[in-house]
């Protein structure tokens, strides 16, 4: 009878909800209303919370709540609600107010959050680790007078309100598959019946349990609930039925609690360590740890074909990890070169900064074959793995370095990091770099699609093509393999002409035992039947749908609608199941689930809905995913069948129109404008694919109608959201720049580029006290290329006075030291494509030219001393190409120089000294002349340059060079021959440049924090240096932030020696490698590492006779001599 | 050993005063912990060792009835934090390890042996120990938990018989727990009569039996609401356990012990002579005499 319930509790989401009564199901007493009548009841009303309105309570409401919470403290936790909490529950509500619940539910796995008020902001509401408990009246615990329980008659009536707010996001936490247990509830709740059966009638069938129902059975709306299959009633307590489904093995409930006690263990070669609950809990919310017993389920007895199937259909999007140690998993003919690739990286650590991309099309077995990789790395060589799958929840950084800290200070030489991610390969450099900065040691493993991009670079280093065909080879190979399977299939497959490695996988693999695959367009027409006998129920109106079939011109009779009511989209009449189909796999063959609750908004929360929901687990042609700890998503088997299945649509008109309708329904229910929301980054996944930058053309000519959706989507307020207005602004410039007039929806370029810096300029002025900086970045960005693309515009209608203005737009809102930090080239190309463009439309006068090219110039000269990341280097080498090219016969005329000098412009003197360089190399014979050249040549001139930042610089480098005989950074651990005079120039020019320079430059800041060590200002280096570290903590810089590059030296070059005591004991074995050492001669401690001295441990007092002091962005640290 | 013998002393005094602090305070209705029939072989420090587990296994799990489980929800909400909380956890984690026969294969028993090293590694630098004085060591350190444990418990019942509430609210609550605490006994009983009524209560060791269904049984009986009759609830929980005829007189080991070999074969053996048992009910020795003349093993 329970059948269906015990499903849903097993699969979730599970929620909870206990009526008032619940304190008194066990003993048939309520303590704490017994206290509470016994204080405050004087004049003898009837015991139950309701009354507790008339009681007229007068004692003031902070000494009664501080009393009642006082008495919840005292009152022991039922011992069956330690029974049935250790069902892992989404999330639990409550009529109840005292504050037992909480404790009840809080163990040393599951942190609690309890909800009284409806503004709270829940971002994730069905997290079973971070678990919400609703108090539906409010609790005794809180502070805030409005989120108490109601006293009296008048705070209970304006409660209602708040009550049915957070009733209401009931259904959509359950969702279609989940179910609602109800106990400790009666007719004297403050909860009234028709509220709560209001919540009931919009669940599907078989999704409520009522306990307790015995006083029930007669009423009437109980009744209708459950005569309709709504709501199923057990007289008893819920904990007896759990516990009688226990005893009979009718149950699997994991309960995490001895897990925890006795620890989860990771085996590194070194050592087996245990992860604390704290470490386990922050990085699960990211990714997985594979520890030492995620490979260790087993399932007794089971038919090796449905578990091997089992294990086919888990893995799309998270390996099934049972399947590993009994060789489910095909090894494909490129695994071995990826395996390859990360052996190398332990030994080779030139390719530290360098990621391990997968690319392949969807379905090539990326995932599966990620999941073995992981699987072996543990088993075969013990090396820590982090597993992240593809969701949309955000990626936690920080959570990332702080689990690989913890591995290392724990032993671990290097963490491999596997991020099937389906991302673009740079956000995996970026992330490699941001973990270098940290000093961590990573080797990261990522997966994205083969994009044009990477097709045209396959040469790249870490660059692993895994192609869908199987070679002959792997064709022979994977039918053995399956031979141990299913040996059946194995025949079949040998005369088939199929190397498509999904085909191979999914089609000729049967579901089950004994039931030949029917094949997909089977399964389609099987489920549209289906759905198309699915008559609409009243309470219809709530949907889009609804809506659109209204705006079709429908005339809508209740109950007469069936899914078969066709609608228009892109000229093509579509059946609402074809919309609710293709919803899916429309994003689907892009390797996109798609939320949850973004189909429900589409849909709409009735029962249709939900018996639509029911179909699709009937079907299996629509899989459910539950990704991180609740978020639900549903999508195709594969992405292969969603391919097959959205070219059913025909016309890319229709597939835009359900693209579209996907985007018309993204919400933001919660959050601060710009928080991460699992809906708007399944929007920027889904505009990412279709978007300029994507490889599907298709969708170019539909630009301006999905920009016309996100601005609907801004204005009407339902999704207002930056990364959402950054789309809408990239799609509006692009349209511009690179469309015919036909596609702009009748609007003309300007007024489509001033909507696209209008909206942009909002955000960043809502963005200001923001703390995250890339949105901020990215819309500045975006901004300056918005006003390009206006200079560039104008120019061309020959507009110069406008075009000018708009460059100047730019150039106000883009310094050139925020464009040379490597973390925004974006900013470096958007100067360098208008400058470029602009110098060859020629709009600017000769000085204004030279000025213009000197800044660019500079620009470039910036960025290459900050290091250009190795994802931009192309991009960026093409652009000095390009400026070289235009500028090789452009000499500064005399005039010309002689009028920007009068005017107080340094820039001719900046051209002049560059002209002298060329294009020369530092390994060129002629460089190290030149450098001197241009040195002498600025240092004469010194009085007209000595305000001008292109030139210090200019004047800095080239003495650096001239005295070093390096480039900056050049190589590590290296000497600087400087005398105290020299380091005082050096100081005084680093100074001059920091007062006319905006923006921060690492390089200067980091030589001068060493020029003042020199000199002797150990506190004002000390600054220097923790400015440093924290502007470039989790930043762009990658290796170069840890690199010791300088040593401190004396005047003739050699490296200055020191000695220091050791200020604490420091030991390998201990896993304590980091320690102080006090440098007398400098009278402070700087930091060391065991591994610089080659040492296993040191002891506090030890004294180091002789060794070096390196500098790196964090500071000075002491190395062996 | 003199400081072994020394710091059980001090527990068991310890013990003396939370009994007495309790009987006082509940009108002699809850007496905390009753008495441990181990003695500790203070002579042989690996002995001493496992008699001490054995010991402290007692105390925090047999003889104390629901007020461990009881108080631990309180020391909680009192604040009382550390290590020592576990100790109980500890102490029955390290009895399982050493004196079971666990499967490294499976996961939990896998974690239950890293955890008995990882302490035995913090504890004495080493994964087992394996001379007099780690034993001592260890000893020594589970004492040491103990003590602190009980500091801690005696602690919060003082802070707790102070509280306001106490009489109206906890001290119900506690004796209404304790009213609901069956001992192996009283289940024993019940299980012998379950078997008589089968027929089979000659032949099936009841006590083995209780021992390792107990906390289950337990479980359940405390789902149950106030007001049940102990002898019908119980009865009716066990008849549910004797019907899946999952015990016979005949164990694992009997079969070793009487020549059948290890393995897979061995749990199938097992199985028929189960099966055997419940169409004809026999002793142990009938049962080994009817599979070899059946030519089983």
């Amino acid at each position: 009878m329970y059948e269906e319930i015990i499903k849903r509790l097993e699969s979730g989401p599970a929620v909870l909800m206990l009526g008032q009564k619940y304190l008194s199901l066990e003993t048939g007493e309520d303590i704490f209303l017994k206290m509470i009548s016994k204080k405050y009841n004087s004049q003898n009303f009837e015991e139950t919370y309701k009354s507790v309105l008339d009681w007229e309570i007068t004692e003031d409401a902070n000494t009664v709540f501080s009393w009642m919470y006082k008495l919840s403290k005292s009152i022991p936790i039922p011992e069956w609600i330690n029974s049935i909490a250790k069902i892992p529950w989404s999330a639990v509500y409550t009529s109840s107010y005292d504050t037992i619940l909480n404790r009840a539910f809080e163990s040393d796995t599951r942190s609690v959050q309890p909800i009284s008020d409806e503004k709270y902001r829940v971002s994730d509401p069905r997290d079973k680790i971070n678990l919400h408990i609703t108090y539906l009246f409010g609790a005794v615990g809180e502070v805030d007078v409005n989120l108490r329980p109601p006293l009296k008659r008048s705070e209970y009536l304006r409660r209602r309100a708040v009550v049915n707010n957070l009733l209401n996001r009931l259904p959509t936490i359950i969702s279609p598959k989940g179910v609602l247990i109800i106990d400790g509830y009666d007719f004297e709740d403050e909860l009234p019946l028709d509220d709560l059966a209001t919540v009931l009638y919009n669940l599907g069938s078989g999704q409520a349990l009522l306990c307790g129902a015995q006083s029930f059975l007669e009423n009437e709306i109980i009744r209708d609930l459950v005569e309709s299959g709504k709501l199923l009633t057990y007289d008893g307590m819920f904990s007896e039925l759990l516990s009688q489904w226990v005893v009979n093995d009718q149950i699997n409930i994991y309960d995490p609690t001895d897990e925890y006690y006795l620890g989860r263990w990771l085996t590194i070669p070194e050592k087996r360590i245990n992860i604390p609950q704290e470490v386990y809990n922050a990085i699960s919310k990211t990714a997985t740890i594979v520890d030492d017993e995620i490979f260790m389920e087993s399932i007794n007895e089971i038919d090796e074909v449905e578990d091997f199937r089992r294990f086919l259909s888990s893995s799309n999007a998270t390996p099934a990890w049972f399947g590993y140690p009994k060789n489910y998993a095909f090894k494909r003919e490129q695994y071995e070169i990826l395996m390859q690739n990360v052996l190398e990286r332990k030994k080779d650590n030139e390719l530290k900064d360098v990621p391990i991309i997968v690319h392949g099309q969807t379905s090539s077995g990326k995932t599966t074959s990620l999941g073995l990789l992981a699987f072996e790395l543990r088993t075969l060589h013990q090396y820590p793995v982090l597993y992240i799958e593809k969701r949309y929840q955000k990626v936690d950084e920080t959570e990332i370095d702080k689990f690989c800290n913890w591995l290392e200070i724990n032993g671990a030489k290097k963490t491999v990091i596997i991020w099937d991610g389906m991302q673009d390969r740079f956000y995996y450099e970026g992330l490699l770099k941001k973990l270098n900065t940290r000093g961590r040691n990573v080797i990261l493993i990522g997966s994205c699609y083969s994009t044009l991009e990477i097709l045209e670079n396959t040469n790249t280093l870490g660059l692993v093509e895994w192609p869908i065909d199987l070679s002959a080879k792997e064709k022979s190979e994977f039918q053995k393999f399956i031979k141990n399977f299913v040996p059946l299939i194995s025949n079949i497959i040998s005369g088939i002409n199929e190397s498509n490695f999904l085909a191979m996988m999914y089609r000729y693999i049967p579901e089950v035992k004994g039931n030949i695959f029917r094949g997909l367009a089977g399964e389609y027409d099987f489920f549209t039947d289906i759905l198309l006998t699915k008559t609409l129920t009243t309470d219809y109106k709530t949907s889009q749908l609804y809506d659109a079939m209204q705006a079709a011109g429908f005339e809508i009779e209740q109950d007469m609608l069936t899914l078969n009511m066709s609608t228009e989209m892109g000229q093509e009449m579509l059946t609402l199941a074809d919309q609710l189909i293709f919803c899916v796999m429309v994003p689907g063959k892009f390797g996109l689930n798609v939320p949850f609750e973004l189909l429900l908004q589409i849909i709409g929360y009735d029962a249709f809905s939900t018996s639509l929901f029911k179909v699709l687990n009937e079907v299996n042609i629509i899989k459910w995913y539950e990704v991180g700890p609740g978020e639900l998503l549903l999508g195709p088997r594969t992405a292969l069948e969603a391919a097959i299945l959205s070219k059913y649509l025909g016309k890319v008109d229709v597939e835009v129109s359900i693209i579209k309708l996907l985007l018309r329904n993204i919400r933001l229910n919660y959050g601060q404008f710009g928080e991460p929301s699992y809906q708007i980054q399944f929007a920027i996944d889904l505009l990412d694919k279709i978007g300029p930058n994507s490889e599907n053309s298709p969708y170019k000519s539909y630009f301006f109608q999905i920009a016309e959706e996100l601005k609907a989507l801004r204005e009407t307020g339902y999704a207002y959201h930056p990364r959402l207005i950054l789309k809408e602004a990239f799609f509006l410039r692009e349209l511009v720049k690179k469309t015919g007039d036909e596609m702009l929806g009748g609007q003309n370029r300007q007024e489509l580029l001033d909507r696209a810096a209008s909206i942009v300029k909002n955000a960043l002025e809502e963005l200001a006290s923001f703390p995250e900086k890339s949105i901020k970045m990215f819309l500045t960005v975006e901004l300056a290329s918005i006003y390009g693309t206006k200079a560039v515009q104008f120019a061309k209608s020959g507009n110069v006075q406008l075009s000018k203005q708009a460059y100047q737009d730019l150039r106000d809102l883009l310094s050139i030291g925020f464009a040379s930090n490597p973390e925004n080239y974006g900013a470096l190309d958007v100067i360098g494509w208008s400058t470029l463009d602009l110098l060859e439309d020629e709009i600017f006068t000769e000085e204004e030219k030279f000025d213009v090219q000197s800044d660019l110039a500079y620009l470039f000269e910036s960025a290459e001393v900050e290091a250009v990341s190795e994802r931009n280097e192309k991009r960026f080498d093409d652009l000095r190409l390009r400026f070289n090219d235009l500028i090789k016969n452009d000499e500064v005329a005399e005039s010309v120089f002689e009028k920007l000098k009068a005017d107080g412009h340094a820039s001719g003197f900046f051209m002049r000294a560059k002209y002298i360089t060329g294009l020369s190399k530092p390994e060129d014979n002629d460089f190290y002349e030149k450098n001197l050249q241009v040195f002498r040549y600025l240092d004469e001139n010194f009085t007209f340059i000595k305000n001008d930042n292109k030139c210090l610089f200019l004047l800095f480098k080239s003495w650096w060079f001239v005295k070093t005989h390096s480039t900056f950074f050049s190589t590590e651990k290296q000497t600087l021959p400087f005398s105290q005079d020299d380091w005082s120039y050096c100081l005084e020019i680093l100074q001059r440049l920091e007062a006319i320079e905006i923006n921060f430059s690492t390089t200067t800041l980091y030589i001068k924090a060493i020029a003042q060590f020199h000199l002797g200002h150990y506190r004002d280096a000390r600054e220097s240096f923790t400015y440093l570290e924290t502007e470039t903590s989790y930043s762009f810089y990658g290796r170069r932030r840890i690199k010791k590059f300088y040593l401190a030296s004396n005047s003739d070059g050699t490296p200055k020696k020191y000695s220091g005591q050791i200020r604490r004991n420091v030991s390998v074995a201990m896993n304590d490698k980091r320690g102080m050492i006090l440098i007398p001669d400098i009278d402070q401690e700087i930091p060391f590492l065991l591994y610089d001295f080659r040492q296993s441990s040191y002891q506090r007092g030890d004294r180091i006779g002789s060794l070096y002091i390196a500098f790196n962005f964090r500071g000075p640290i002491a190395i062996e001599s | 050993m003199a400081q072994l013998q020394k710091l059980h002393e001090q527990v068991k005094s310890l013990i003396d005063e939370i009994n007495s602090l309790t009987s006082e305070k509940t009108f002699n209705t809850i007496f905390f912990f009753e008495n441990i029939n181990i003695s500790i072989n203070f002579h042989s420090a690996g002995a001493c060792f496992n008699e001490l587990i054995n010991w402290s296994y007692a105390l925090f799990i047999e003889v104390c009835g629901p007020n461990i489980k009881f108080f631990e929800e309180r020391m909680k909400i009192n604040g009382k934090m550390g290590d020592y909380l576990t100790v109980p956890k500890l102490v029955h984690t390290i009895r399982t390890t050493t004196s079971h026969n666990l499967d490294w294969t499976k996961p939990a028993d896998l974690s239950k042996k890293n955890f008995t090293e990882e302490w035995y590694n913090q504890t004495i630098n080493k994964p087992q120990p394996n001379s007099d004085q780690d034993y001592d060591i260890c000893s020594e350190a589970i004492l040491n938990l103990v003590l602190e444990y009980l500091n801690a418990l005696r602690d919060c019942i003082t802070m707790e018989v102070d509280n306001e509430f106490f009489e109206e609210v906890l001290l119900k609550e506690w004796q209404r727990r304790n009213d609901r605490h069956f001992s192996n006994y009283e289940f024993e009983c019940v299980l012998v009569e379950v078997l008589g009524q089968y027929e089979i209560d000659i032949y099936l060791d009841a006590t083995k039996i209780t021992k390792r269904e107990i906390d289950k049984w337990r479980l359940q009986i405390k789902d149950l609401k106030d007001g049940f009759e102990f002898n019908t609830e119980a009865a009716r929980i066990i008849t549910r356990y004797i019907l899946e005829q999952k015990y016979s007189p005949v164990d694992q080991k009997d079969l070793l012990d009487s020549g059948a070999e290890k393995g897979k074969e061995l749990m199938n053996l097992h199985n028929i002579i189960t099966k055997e048992f419940y169409n004809n009910p026999r002793s142990k020795t009938e049962l080994i005499a009817w599979a070899k003349e059946k030519n089983l093993f």
